[in-house]
């Protein structure tokens, strides 16, 4: 994404997480001073300030250095531009293997890395996930005026909007396009979260996804809008009446390398916000991260703040689960990303080299 | 509503609370002063510490109380060195430093600091008044309407080009060449990067306009080998300043009012207000032919909006849980993780919130203004400071105020080629004020234009909205022109 | 001959060229992205050439004085302006080589004493200098320092 932000921020903050000191946590090796004691994590981040990625984060920043022997401070490095692409890059190229250095990424960074293109100078397959938080499939909102118009072709094609035409549920209205014939198109270019939620309202958009379901509940109290459906495998606690996208699709659901492409896209979605660690980086370390990041999880503080942030349907996920679902995701057949490509086009989405 | 308004106005007035506000006040001034460290740098620090607060009020004097104040030290700089202390004050450069340089920097920065009381003041009273048509406001803006906005942002290079309209209109489309550097969303291809990851992201606005303003006023001084005020007397400017902000008193209330406007508008962006603000001085008031030499209403109307501004970044906020900018949008990550809900809420379950959020927008804008009042004499002597104390100073600051924006040594070296360019500009005779003006808002141009085109086809340009607007914009370019006409004919027809 | 005379011509050329130069490169973009920079670039060039016309006719006349700004640099030794581009440029280096840290005390120190300040301020504002960068890119920010070219040359 390309982030024009408002002058002194174009990109790249630098900050001291309150971690220091004050969440002196009950956990410090016996015997000697463990690896962490007085040093300093960085966590750079793939997004701009204020976003659900930046959110993440923040909170990881806070709580999960209680749970560190040692208690290191943590930094957040906010770095955002190119859906992720900048950081990715920058983080594969200049992190350390010592511990040191995490990254705060999101599914768009998998996602641009299955698209590949000339840019992409990464490969997310080789760093090491410490952990994930996942929000929760995204909610497919539709205004309730233009909900008529999706399933009749003579009607003006309800309108999606995006910010770059590359988030992953963008996939499912492709798909059910092609499939189900929904009478859609795409409109991309909004800078970001906030300029698609207004347009939301405006009726400028009439559908727009997102997992937050803090967003989505906001929005329906206000009664113009309702929930297509759910991109997600089972459907979420809390919209137990919204069907999946797999059920919307029904007996129309494709085969072969169609399904895999369309796997490839929206797979990263699954994955949400997770938390890596450069290739390389010490066994140990990465088991001390990787137990920390589960003890957070537990903690009362932390679930009630990530609820607040994130609605009531996140979960985590370990760090080595996380770890084989990056590998799935991106994984991907020639045939099928061949078919990506085509699909893409056919829809008028912005499609980017080829990776050789 | 009014009970609310009463328990917010307690909340916010207790001992604690006006401590924390002072405390954010405080730092909001540092923070102003210093150019390239911003509102969002500022608020991304304390971030962790509030995350722990309790107490919802507390965070609201915190950190809208920095958050209000941000554009009020930054004239400091802007008037005395012609460095821009923050987004807001670019514009104040253009009259404030020919003032510093006359001898009035104390006047300048009275007049500034009374300007942006009076915006700061002015604000949250408008705010306060549009709280019934909060949401109408917000959603009577889509794409084609803020294409039009930044049509009109643009022909105000025309009113920044003064006597020399060519050069101007040049660095003008020069300003939106350097905007399209990086990648471009709509396309998803990178432009003038040449495969380098730094541009991606696009060129800072910071640093082209430390670049272009404060390096050449700065190697001006260290040529001339003298003090920055050619004359060395602060006199009675400090009251006069003051006084200047009541003589113009309307003004002030006009330029107010487009700071709210633009701060509300989620797609124009932090940096336009003071812009606006300026160029719409010279459009409506008469004698304008000492602008951008020292003439004290170009301070004041800048100074004016730009504290307006802040306010004016809540309605959004307020009506939909939407942050109007960046600032607006890491305060609501604090909002959120203390237990307030932005959006709907806020107009109705948390009523008292929302007036505590007005009140500390007002009372914090009062206690910046007196903080930096105090401060003005002292400050302003700085400018009969000899050139080689305060020449190595500036370039500390602006060096420093490019390196911030990435942290990177090509932010330096971007730094070095606009001051190049701005020292060439300089030197020939051509008008630097446009050129910033292209970098703003030239993608923003681009990009609404695209996606009223993608989403609506021609049809846009019969939007109700958009006709409305366009005929808005006609008037403010012709007035001008047209009453220059008249007074030059009644001029006429009185010599004969 | 007067410099100034050739100058203005050029400086309004080389922005021709910069204009021209990103119109070419625009060309291999799709129309979506480069519409702006052909559509702008080709009005800017007609200006260019208005303006080109202007300079080489009005050239010799010192430059008009703009109503929206400051009157132009003057300098009043021929040097001027080349003595303190050096400094820019040796501070500039200064940093690559040594660091933000060395390099900010170093030439505020330098400048301050060559032109005429004492030992004692021209130390107090070095230190002065130095030690606010410290506190806030150090302290406050923890901004990772890019390797000055010093370091990485010894180690």
């Amino acid at each position: 994404m390309k982030s024009r932000l408002p002058y002194h921020l174009s990109a790249s903050l630098a900050v001291v997480s309150l971690a220091l000191g004050v969440n002196l946590g009950p956990t410090r090796a016996e015997g000697g001073d463990p690896y962490y004691a007085g040093k300093t994590v960085k966590i750079l981040v793939s997004s701009s300030p204020g976003g659900g990625t930046d959110a993440a984060a923040r909170v990881v920043a806070r709580f999960l250095p209680k749970y560190i022997p040692g208690n290191p401070q943590t930094i957040i490095q906010n770095m955002p531009g190119g859906g992720g692409t900048i950081a990715n890059n920058y983080f594969y190229a200049n992190a350390k293997a010592d511990g040191l250095w995490l990254f705060q990424d999101s599914s768009a960074g998998l996602g641009n890395f299955s698209r590949g293109g000339s840019h992409i100078n990464y490969d997310p397959r080789e760093n090491l996930a410490v952990g994930s938080i996942t929000r929760g499939g995204s909610l497919m909102m539709i205004s309730k005026a233009a909900k008529p118009r999706l399933t009749d072709p003579k009607a003006k094609k309800v309108v999606v909007g995006d910010s770059d035409g590359i988030r992953t549920w963008v996939s499912t209205l492709v798909w059910a396009a092609e499939y189900l014939g929904w009478n859609v198109r795409f409109v991309y270019g909004y800078p970001g979260t906030q300029e698609l939620q207004l347009a939301l309202r405006q009726g400028e958009i009439d559908v727009w996804g997102t997992s937050n379901a803090k967003l989505v509940r906001g929005l329906m109290k206000e009664g113009k809008h309702e929930i297509l459906f759910q991109h997600e495998d089972d459907r979420r606690p809390g919209f137990k009446e919204v069907p999946t996208f797999v059920e919307v699709l029904g007996d129309k659901k494709p085969k072969g390398a169609s399904w895999e492409a369309y796997l490839a896209w929206s797979g990263p979605n699954e994955i949400d916000k997770f938390l890596i660690a450069p290739r390389g980086t010490p066994d140990n370390i990465m088991a001390t991260l990787r137990q920390a990041f589960v003890q957070m999880a537990k903690d009362e503080e932390f679930k009630q703040q990530a609820t607040n942030f994130f609605g009531d349907a996140w979960r985590t996920r370990t760090g080595k689960k996380t770890q084989l679902m990056i590998r799935e995701v991106t994984t991907i057949s020639k045939e099928a990303e061949d078919f990506l490509t085509k699909i893409r086009k056919k829809y008028g989405l912005p499609t980017g080299e080829q990776r050789r | 509503m009014l009970e609310a308004a009463i328990e917010g106005l307690q909340s916010i007035l207790t001992p604690y609370s006006l401590a924390m506000m002072s405390l954010g006040v405080f730092i909001g001034s540092l923070v102003g002063f210093l150019p390239g460290i911003g509102g969002p740098t500022t608020l991304a620090i304390m971030l962790p510490f509030v995350m722990v607060m309790k107490d919802p009020v507390t965070v609201i004097a915190l950190l809208v109380g920095m958050d209000a104040v941000g554009n009020t030290a930054s004239a400091f700089p802007s008037i005395l060195i012609s460095v821009p202390g923050s987004a807001g004050s670019q514009a104040t450069i253009l009259d404030g430093y020919p003032m510093a340089k006359r001898g009035e920097a104390a006047r300048a920065l009275s007049a500034s600091f009374m300007a942006s009381l009076v915006g700061g003041i002015v604000g949250p009273l408008i705010l306060l008044a549009s709280l019934p048509i909060l949401r109408p406001l917000v959603l009577a803006f889509s794409s084609p309407e803020f294409f039009v906005l930044t049509l009109w942002g643009l022909a105000m290079v025309g009113v920044l080009s003064g006597n020399a309209p060519v050069k101007g209109l040049i660095a003008g489309i020069l300003g939106v060449f350097i905007a399209t550097v990086g990648l471009d969303m709509k396309s998803g291809i990178e432009r003038f990067a040449f495969g380098e990851p730094y541009l991606w992201e696009g060129i800072s606005l910071i640093i082209v306009a430390l670049g272009i303003f404060g390096v050449p006023e700065c190697i001006d001084l260290a040529s001339r080998k003298s003090s920055i005020a050619e004359r060395h007397e602060l006199g009675s400017g400090f009251k006069e300043g003051i006084l200047d902000v009541f003589r113009n008193l309307w003004l002030t209330i006009r330029s107010s009012a487009i700071g709210i406007w633009v701060g509300f508008l989620p797609g124009l962006g932090s940096s336009v207000a003071d812009w606006f603000a300026y160029a719409h001085t010279i459009q409506t008031e008469k004698n304008t032919e000492n602008f951008g030499k020292g003439d004290v209403r170009g301070v004041i109307a800048p100074e004016a909006s730009n504290n307006a501004k802040e306010a004016g970044s809540y309605i959004p906020t307020l009506a939909f849980g939407i942050p109007g900018g960046t600032s607006t949008a890491l305060i609501l990550v604090a909002f959120t993780a203390v237990g307030i809900n932005p959006g709907p809420d806020m107009l109705t379950t948390q009523l008292n919130f929302t007036f505590a959020i007005i009140w500390t927008l007002a009372i914090a804008n009062i206690i910046a203004v007196a903080f930096c009042m105090a401060f003005v004499k002292p400050i302003a002597k700085c400018c009969f400071l000899p050139f080689y104390t305060i020449v190595p100073l500036i370039l500390v600051f602006v060096f420093i105020g490019a390196f911030a924006a990435h942290f990177n040594h090509y932010d330096l070296l971007a730094l070095l080629v606009f001051s190049a360019l701005g020292f060439m500009m300089r030197r020939h005779g051509w008008p630097r004020a446009p050129l910033l003006l292209g970098v703003v808002l030239g993608t923003k141009m681009e990009l609404y234009l695209w996606l009223s085109y993608t989403r609506y086809g021609v049809e846009w340009l019969l939007r109700p909205g958009v006709v409305i607007l366009f005929i808005l914009l006609l008037a403010s370019v012709f007035y001008p022109i047209w009453q220059g006409r008249r007074g030059g004919v009644s001029r006429a027809a009185e010599a004969m | 001959m007067n410099w100034t005379k050739v100058e203005r011509p050029l400086f309004t050329l080389l922005i021709g060229v910069v204009l021209a130069g990103a119109m070419l490169v625009s060309l291999e973009w799709p129309v979506r992205a480069s519409i702006i920079i052909l559509v702008l670039g080709a009005i800017g060039s007609a200006l260019i050439i208005v303006q080109l016309v202007v300079d080489i006719k009005s050239a010799g006349k010192s430059s008009q004085a703009l109503t929206m700004e400051a009157p132009a640099v003057k300098t009043d030794s021929r040097w001027g302006t080349l003595e303190i581009w050096s400094w820019i440029a040796a501070f500039f280096a200064a940093i690559h080589l040594v660091g933000f840290l060395a390099a900010v005390p170093l030439f505020v120190f330098s400048y301050t004493k060559t032109y005429g300040g004492g030992w004692l301020l021209s130390a107090a504002l070095g230190a002065l200098a130095g030690g606010f960068v410290y506190s806030l890119f150090n302290v406050l920010l923890h901004v990772p320092w890019p390797t000055p070219l010093i370091v990485s040359l010894i180690s």
